[in-house]
């Protein structure tokens, strides 16, 4: 569509599944390690966290609660992994895409407002006051960075004067718009832990909640939460990579490589940041979400949009 | 079959240990800690999140119930263990261990399980009565008749029904309420499900139990109650609008939570309206194992790693608790001042903690005053800076019936911070059995 | 254009109900545990699912009011390099406009809800 890009044949989907949940093993690896030095072991010891998560999961018996509202709880529980690969279908690896669409900055930007729905399912469905708390704190949490969030993401689609996703990566060439739009790229940065619910915006997962939505869920369908989660991170840090770090733009290796060393890198901040802040609570966290965070971000914008515009004549 | 094993093998490497401390068995508690760190396990949210249930302590009879029915919670393959002293921590996961990893014992048991739930006995039911007076006294509120209950576990289908009739009532007939038509109606398309999953489980297993929930969802003819339990029922919001009213009891099968603690709380949403508390004591011939000496460097540590992990900050906790056990070793802070001045920077730069916990009114001092990060930042510093010769500064505890009043209004996530922060001693706890300090 | 993203629904779709059948043969048992839900070891004395009282639902009109003007944002975003500055200062008067709203609900606390 844009000619900035090659859309790639539907064939490739699994391979950009594959490279997606490697992602996210790889934040669950970081994140291991980093568990394992805060608790005085040596951090190779907490290598192998995700394989034993997993493990240990697998083995897990689910678990059914009384009168739990069983088809809305398997969406919930089921839909942050797909809705995490649905995600990167819009984000080019290199010069390579599986689907250049026009609106692709519009797409990723539904699919994150789904995870509102799919979390608030998660702690509906098994019928509990914990995990149902934690669903509705989800909701007041996604009230306070949403917006942030769309207006962050439309900075780049502004700069680059296009919806498509390849459309800002090749407009990024020389200078990345992380460089010049700094507000902007620390505000997606933010959301992405939100709606992957890590901390400082995991309160609807809150130790004070038993889990919260994870409260009763075992086996397979925590794994699936769970994954789910991580795979969102890893996406939303892919989808940064594109819009503000440059996507596969770099010196010396292929393109293809910078993008999954940005997103690799870039997730494994995500992981140190989640690690090192506490959780702040969602009612203290919408005031400052509307009334400081949303007007840096329009603020942002509209410098954005002027240099777009006195650059442009 | 190796694929098994080798799947066995690596899923018990990071168990996962849902600890309940008896109120008197503080230092076994952080022992447990301790090996659990030192092993790369790690402790569980919730009972769906466990694969080991360990009791430190001698459980009186109420409380022994509620971990009855956390055991029956958990997910499986599960195993369960008792730890009496400090001491016995070790061999305690060890064999929890062994059980964990004896697949054909796990799938034994798995396959032992009933198809219908376990239904325990509700937060106020005294099973054998031998905690008799073990504080309803505290209650500012006009609790509900189930202490009367004669409270058979297996039965707690008539007590249910007429203990909440008139508010399930009133929840029926307004349910066309305006705020939140969303949810109101998917509540009922999901109660209509939750019948029917309840007819599929009795179909599975067809037991007596089952008949006997169908028999009081007959008797109760115009209050449908999905697996025998009643549906929530309505009261006024702060806002003119009729809200459900939930009651839920925190304490005492609950990590980072006061030994023995029951908070019954009345909740709208996730403000607690109302609030009762007591203690569930130890067993009557028990004898506990002691706790920290409290307000010493060591107490300090651990009330700060309780609030750092209600708090959600896992890595600070574990660097309080780390310390705990270093300072319980060394017998006076010395080689721990570095770590502890560390800790101490870093919580007191923190600025979203200070965003958290600021305004969370605190439990300590008398009258209570302050808010819990000022509580958590005069733990650290009693930490570092101990009183000369070894007396541990004191603790001003306040009493468990200041408790109700100070939750009261406050949303869940603020009581549980207020809670973790209270000083209700556990020794105070323990010696007044009935709560009352 | 699409055909990727449908794919890839199918795939996600599929991939886990696949990891669900797989569960099923990995677990120590296939069917799942009955089980009360979590409540610190006591019985539930009602279902959880309820009316909640969602205190916050002043904010979600507030934000309804800035979401339905993202449909105005994203074409405009295509625009705005060619359209030139009066593009910009339409745009950013309506969201100063908006904003307004934003500080005034903050005002009347409509922002505070515990």
């Amino acid at each position: 569509m844009t000619g900035a890009l090659t859309q790639v044949p539907a064939g490739w989907v699994p391979l950009a599944a594959v490279l997606l949940l490697a992602l996210a093993a790889l934040g669950a690896t970081v994140d291991g390690a980093l568990a394992a030095r805060a608790q005085g072991r040596h951090w190779g010891s907490g290598l192998g966290l995700p394989m034993a998560e997993t493990a240990r999961l697998l083995r897990q018996r689910r678990r059914r609660t009384v009168a739990a509202d069983r088809p809305l709880w398997l969406i919930g529980t089921g839909g942050l992994l797909v809705v995490a690969l649905l995600m990167v279908v819009v984000v080019p690896l290199g010069r390579w895409t599986l689907s250049d669409l026009p609106v692709g900055v519009v797409w990723f930007n539904a699919m994150d407002v789904v995870v509102w729905a799919l979390v608030w399912l998660a702690g509906w469905g098994p019928n509990s006051a914990h995990s149902l708390v934690g669903g509705y704190r989800f909701l007041a949490q996604a009230l306070a960075y949403e917006l942030p969030l769309m207006f962050a993401i439309t900075a780049p689609a502004v700069a680059a004067g296009s919806l498509a996703v390849g459309d800002v990566v090749a407009a990024q060439e020389g200078l990345w718009f992380a460089v010049w739009m700094p507000v902007a790229f620390l505000v997606f940065c933010g959301a992405v832990l939100a709606f992957s619910v890590r901390a400082p915006f995991s309160a609807p997962a809150g130790a004070d909640l038993a889990g919260g939505v994870l409260a009763d869920s075992s086996g397979i369908d925590r794994w699936l939460l769970l994954a789910g989660r991580w795979a969102l991170m890893a996406a939303g840090s892919a989808f940064a990579v594109a819009v503000f770090l440059g996507g596969g733009h770099g010196p010396l290796l292929p393109a293809w490589l910078w993008s999954l060393v940005k997103t690799g890198a870039l997730l494994a901040v995500l992981v140190w940041v989640r690690r090192r802040l506490p959780t702040v609570r969602p009612d203290r966290l919408l005031p400052f979400g509307w009334v400081v965070v949303l007007p840096l971000v329009l603020l942002q914008l509209l410098v954005v949009a002027v240099v777009v515009v006195v650059g442009g004549s | 079959m190796g694929l098994r094993r080798r799947l066995t093998a690596a899923a018990v490497r990071r168990a996962t240990v849902l600890v309940v401390e008896v109120p008197g068995w503080g230092r076994t508690r952080c022992a447990v800690e301790r090996e659990i760190r030192d092993r790369g396990w790690r402790p569980a949210a919730s009972p769906a999140d466990a694969d080991v249930l360990l009791v430190c302590g001698r459980p009186g009879a109420r409380l022994a119930a509620a971990v009855d029915l956390a055991w029956e919670q958990l997910p499986g393959p599960r195993a369960r263990a008792e730890v009496l002293t400090p001491s016995g921590a070790s061999a305690a996961l060890d064999r929890a261990l062994d059980g964990l990893a004896d697949d054909d014992g796990q799938r034994a048991d798995a396959a032992a399980r009933p198809g219908d739930p376990a239904m325990g006995i509700g937060a106020d039911e005294d099973p054998d009565g031998d905690d008799a007076g073990s504080g309803h006294e505290t209650s500012d509120e006009d609790s509900d008749d189930g202490d009367s209950d004669d409270g058979d576990s297996d039965d707690g289908d008539s007590d249910d029904g007429d203990s909440d009739d008139g508010d399930s009532d009133d929840g029926d007939s307004g349910d066309g309420d305006s705020g939140d038509g969303d949810s109101g109606d998917s509540g009922d398309g999901s109660d209509d499900d939750g019948a029917e999953d309840d007819e599929s489980g009795e179909d599975e297993s067809g037991e007596d139990d089952a008949d006997d929930s169908d028999d009081s969802d007959e008797m109760d003819m115009d209050m449908p109650m999905p697996a025998g339990i009643p549906l929530a029922g309505g009261g006024e919001a702060r806002d003119g609008l009729e809200m459900d009213l939930l009651h839920v009891p925190l304490g005492p099968v609950l990590p980072a939570w006061p030994p023995g603690l029951v908070l019954h709380c009345t909740v709208q949403g996730d403000v607690v309206q109302e609030a009762r508390a007591e203690v569930l004591p130890p067993g009557p011939d028990a004898e506990p194992d002691g706790d920290l000496v409290q307000g010493s460097p060591a107490d300090r540590c651990d009330r700060a790693a309780r609030i750092l992990t209600v708090a959600g900050w896992a890595d600070a906790a574990a660097a309080a608790a780390r310390l705990r056990d270093e300072l319980l070793d060394a017998d006076g802070p010395g080689s721990s001042r570095p770590a502890l001045d560390r800790l101490d920077r870093r919580v007191r730069r923190s600025w979203t903690l200070r965003r958290s916990l600021r305004g969370v009114p605190a439990a300590a001092g008398n009258p209570p005053a302050g808010d819990v990060h000022d509580q958590l930042l005069r733990h650290l510093d009693q930490a570092r800076h101990p009183r000369e010769g070894g007396v541990p500064t004191p603790v001003a505890t306040v009493p468990l019936d200041r408790l109700p009043d100070l939750v009261a209004g406050q949303e869940l996530a603020a009581v549980r911070l207020l809670v973790a922060a209270a000083d209700l001693s556990p020794a105070t706890l323990v010696r007044s059995g009935a709560g009352l300090s | 254009m699409y055909l990727g993203a449908a794919v890839m629904l199918l795939l996600g779709v599929g991939g886990a109900v696949a990891a669900v059948l797989l569960h099923r043969a990995t677990s120590v048992a296939a069917a799942p545990v009955a089980t009360l839900p979590f409540l610190s070891g006591w019985r539930p004395e009602e279902h959880a699912l309820s009316r909640f009282h969602a205190r916050y639902y002043p904010v979600t009109l507030l934000f309804l009011a800035f979401d339905v003007e993202m449909l105005y944002m994203y074409p405009w975003a295509v625009v705005v390099a060619e359209v030139g500055i009066s593009a910009v200062v339409e745009m950013f008067v309506f969201l100063g406009v908006l904003m307004v709203g934003v500080l005034w609900a903050w005002r009347e606390g409509a922002l505070r809800w515990v």
